[in-house]
């Protein structure tokens, strides 16, 4: 049994301590998930502080057939979801301004890139964003993808293709993909 | 990653740069979970209902109940540092750092004691002792370091011999600290609980006193 098994275990007989050491280890990707699908700030933690007593409520029922981090996001991606649809509801003015595209190697504009990135990103169809966060702020697999929203591996694939080539445009970026694919195919630079 | 991730790196970093929560966000956040794990009265009421069947193999009529012990309390031999927690009888007030009964219910048992019914929490190197109706805790017996010691000493547990008990402990479980897993058990005395090695009979490894 690995130390993490142990300390999963140890929190599901309601050791406090176990409990507590779980939830600071994956804290900081639980909370990057829910503000990248939430993007409001202030909304994403709200959705932070609900996945994490979620994750708590839920503890007992965890069963060890997934990874438990992958369980863990899971319940992220819930939370955050249900607090996108609970803004939904909420008008929010739709500006059309245009993305600054990511300056390069300027480490100074870095907070102006992260809200540009944050910007694209609301721009991104939910459930290309979701696919997208899962798969390079969670680091799951494309079949982890697959199970968590309940969708076949090639809907990962393409949502994850689509999304990538959309938050590079918004952005002003070439995706690499694309420009790769145009470029094997003989099309336009 | 074992599929072709093409995304610009310095978009990837972007992505990935979420600014970092103030120390006292992420404690609030984690303290509000960890308070979910206190459960409700009336859930702690539908667990120990849960636990009903069980429990009622469990119980100890102790109140009014002569206890016939081959040994008396004062023939006990404690282990070095041995400590017997005592309440106050009436229970007191409880404390709000230590009311709430934490836990699963698998792992949990109930038992009466002087009319009171408690209930035994198992948690790793301890068992909590709650009164039911309040939820107070009433006090913890630790085994930890008297298993340290063992596994320290080698002396290694004996599975197949277990102690004679006149009265049928309370509880029999076990557990581990670093090596070999142990047998104990919760055995009732004159004034409360005591917990023991199944191997090494009528040495107490801690014990408490129950209102």
């Amino acid at each position: 049994m690995t130390h993490d098994e142990l300390l999963v275990r140890r929190a599901q007989r309601g050791d406090q301590k176990a409990v507590d050491s779980l939830l600071r280890q994956h804290y900081d990707t639980v909370r990057a998930v829910c503000h990248r699908i939430v993007i409001n700030s202030d909304d994403a933690d709200d959705a932070t502080q609900m996945a994490l007593i979620a994750i708590v409520r839920a503890l007992p029922s965890f069963d060890g057939r997934s990874k438990f981090s992958t369980w863990v996001y899971r319940i992220a991606t819930n939370a955050a979801l249900d607090e996108v649809r609970r803004i939904r509801r909420r008008a929010i003015p739709h500006s059309d301004e245009t993305f600054s595209s990511l300056p390069v190697n300027d480490d100074s504009a870095a907070v102006d890139a992260q809200l540009a990135v944050s910007a694209a990103l609301s721009k991104v169809p939910e459930e290309f964003r979701v696919v997208l966060v899962l798969r390079h702020i969670a680091d799951l697999e494309y079949d982890e993808i697959a199970v968590i929203l309940d969708i076949p591996v090639g809907t990962v694939r393409s949502r994850l293709s689509r999304g990538r080539t959309q938050l590079s445009e918004l952005l002003g970026n070439p995706d690499p993909a694309a420009e790769r694919q145009t470029k094997e195919t003989g099309g336009p630079p | 990653m074992s599929e072709n991730d093409d995304l610009d790196p310095a978009l990837l970093r972007h992505l990935r740069d979420v600014p970092p929560a103030s120390a006292s966000m992420r404690d609030a956040h984690i303290s509000a979970a960890l308070a979910e794990m206190a459960p409700s009265r009336s859930a702690a009421i539908r667990r120990t209902r849960i636990l009903g069947g069980v429990a009622a193999a469990m119980v100890l009529t102790l109140g009014g109940v002569a206890i016939s012990r081959q040994q008396s309390e004062s023939g006990r031999r404690p282990l070095n540092g041995v400590t017997t927690t005592t309440m106050p009888k009436g229970g007191g007030d409880c404390a709000e750092e230590s009311s709430g009964i934490q836990g699963d219910a698998a792992d949990s048992k109930e038992i009466t004691f002087n009319g009171d019914t408690y209930v035994l929490v198992f948690r790793d190197d301890a068992v909590d002792v709650f009164q039911a109706v309040e939820e107070c805790l009433v006090g913890t017996l630790s085994y930890r370091d008297a298993m340290l010691e063992r596994d320290k000493e080698s002396s290694l547990p004996h599975p197949t011999h277990k102690c004679g008990y006149l009265t049928e402990p309370v509880a029999r479980f076990s557990d581990e600290a670093d090596g070999d897993p142990y047998n104990l058990v919760l055995v009732q005395t004159d004034d409360g609980l005591s917990v023991e090695f199944d191997d090494i009979c009528d040495v107490s490894i801690d014990a408490i006193t129950l209102p």
